[in-house]
């Protein structure tokens, strides 16, 4: 998702108590909102590359040429 | 999220450096991956990857690689050229720091990820210096 697309369809979906604590607590750690923190793991593991698949690239890039 | 424009001394150290660089190097752009923070480069840095590389199969390894890591792979338009030219001459840096500079702003970048100090003479972007010597 890019920061410039529009960003309005209104979703409402139930947590349970433990989700919802999970989630504003992982939100708090990156200092975004949960609303922000759902969008990031929609464009990770659904619609973009995955912070696990870039980093296995980069490692990949490191060991191209081992010295 | 921030944006970094990793530079193509920054690339090269990753794929050529020697094992020390390569960790130091890999170890921040892990934590900045982590942190889900997005990292750019320019076609220029990419080339001259590439141009260092033989087997062409290494090559598109090379490439596609770059691709994942970076969230995009920018580059300037040739309306650009008069004011890297400018800025060439008139800060008295080569060619490559210019251009890197002017793509950088240009896009919005937030820090320019080098292994060197020679982007500090500007005020325009901050700087984040991967130190590769050990003093």
């Amino acid at each position: 998702m890019k920061p410039n697309k529009k960003i309005d369809k209104k979703f409402q979906m139930l947590f349970s108590e433990e989700e919802l604590r999970t989630l504003k607590d992982e939100a708090a750690k990156r200092n975004i909102s949960a609303s922000e923190f759902i969008r990031m793991c929609i464009k990770n593991d659904l619609t973009e590359k995955t912070s696990y698949s870039r980093i296995l690239a980069l490692n990949t890039l490191a060991s191209l040429n081992k010295k | 999220m921030k944006k970094y424009f990793l530079t193509k001394d920054i690339l090269h150290e990753l794929i050529y450096g020697d094992k020390l660089k390569k960790a130091k190097i890999v170890l921040k752009l892990e934590e900045l991956l982590k942190k889900n923070e997005s990292l750019f480069t320019s076609i220029i840095s990419v080339n001259h990857i590439l141009e260092k590389e033989i087997d062409l199969e290494k090559r598109k390894l090379i490439l596609r690689n770059i691709n994942l890591v970076c969230e995009k792979i920018l580059s300037l338009d040739n309306e650009d050229l008069p004011l890297t030219l400018a800025m060439e001459s008139e800060f008295d840096i080569s060619h490559d720091i210019a251009v890197d500079l002017i793509i950088a702003t240009k896009f919005g970048m937030d820090s320019v990820l080098d292994t060197t100090d020679k982007f500090r003479f500007q005020k325009m972007i901050s700087v984040v210096s991967v130190i590769l010597e050990s003093k």
